[in-house]
């Protein structure tokens, strides 16, 4: 990190490999699908370089990287949702054989809870955080991030109901 | 189990997020809560179905990840062109600046020493001094005198 910092090209290139497919996952479950989040990953890793020289040390690398992520899909959200409604996205035919429909559900029933329980659910379930984690990420109290995470989680049991007995 | 106290702490439990001896306090309690328990195997199911789910998403292929660095790799010479360029600019200002500089010196070196000129008005005012007043009279005779005086 340090090497990146002082601005070597190879070293920022090696962090890019450590962090893309944590990153690019949480970008397919915040935007829902995968050409969408390679877009939303490329302006992530680019404002990451950018902003390199500004990253004091006080986050770890991979709570930096995913508060300019989380940022970078809200931003992408907002902006697509301002020259269209957002589409509802369907997982591609060979996901859909690949996987099982389970995860097929799951992955839908999350695109359609609102921006805010997306985020705190994919990053409690998907990333592992903690809550102080979470809340650092979002900026968040700890005491939001937890209400959320409840909200979050009632709704999916409701839409997931039939996994669940 | 709506009036359950330990209800509220479920969801911390199932994230690891009790302190310990919150944690010890419903350890004791779910054996002898069939309704907290049922709740907590909910939550951990709903848990464990969203993390499969969620994982189970395909990873970055190699195709984008090449896509990824390449544009990273310009994203990076668009930084050095555009430090470049601001060095350009500023070495343009400090050349246009010292040619400026320059041609004024020349010109003031061309020109005669301002006390040449001044020199010049002092002739010109002694030259066109009126002698015939009384102050006059007085200075030129005795300069005269010092003259004859001196060896």
């Amino acid at each position: 990190m340090a090497q990146a910092a002082r601005g070597d090209a190879g070293a920022f290139h090696e962090l890019v490999d450590r962090h893309a497919d944590r990153l690019f996952r949480l970008a397919v479950s915040l935007v829902g699908n995968s050409a969408d989040a390679e877009d939303v990953l490329q302006e992530t890793l680019i404002g990451a370089f950018r902003a390199l020289s500004g990253f004091e040390g006080r986050a770890s690398v991979k709570t930096w990287l995913t508060r300019i992520l989380v940022n970078q899909a809200a931003h992408f959200r907002r902006r697509k949702r301002a020259t269209g409604p957002i589409p509802e996205t369907q997982p591609a035919t060979a996901d859909r054989a690949a996987g099982s429909e389970a995860k097929i559900d799951v992955q839908a029933a999350i695109q359609q809870l609102s921006p805010e329980h997306r985020q705190v659910i994919v990053l409690r379930e998907l990333e592992q955080m903690s809550y102080e984690e979470i809340a650092t990420v979002l900026d968040l109290p700890q005491g939001t991030v937890e209400s959320r995470l409840n909200r979050a989680r009632t709704a999916l049991r409701e839409k997931l109901e039939a996994y669940l007995d | 189990m709506a009036d359950c106290p330990f209800q509220k702490s479920l969801m911390a439990f199932n994230d690891g997020e009790l302190d310990e001896q919150r944690r010890a306090e419903l350890d004791a309690h779910l054996p002898q809560c069939p309704a907290c328990s049922a709740e907590l195997a909910q939550l951990r199911a709903l848990s464990s179905l969203v993390a499969t789910g969620l994982a189970s998403q395909s990873g970055l292929s190699q195709i984008a990840r090449h896509r990824i660095h390449a544009r990273l790799d310009s994203a990076m010479d668009e930084g050095v062109i555009r430090a470049a360029r601001i060095i350009s600019a500023v070495a343009a200002c400090v050349l246009a600046g010292s040619c400026v500089w320059l041609m004024r010196s020349r010109e003031l070196s061309a020109a005669p020493p301002p006390w040449v000129e001044v020199a010049s008005q002092s002739d010109t005012s002694i030259a066109s001094a009126d002698t015939s007043s009384p102050a006059a009279v007085w200075y030129l005779a005795s300069a005269s005198n010092r003259t004859d005086e001196s060896p």
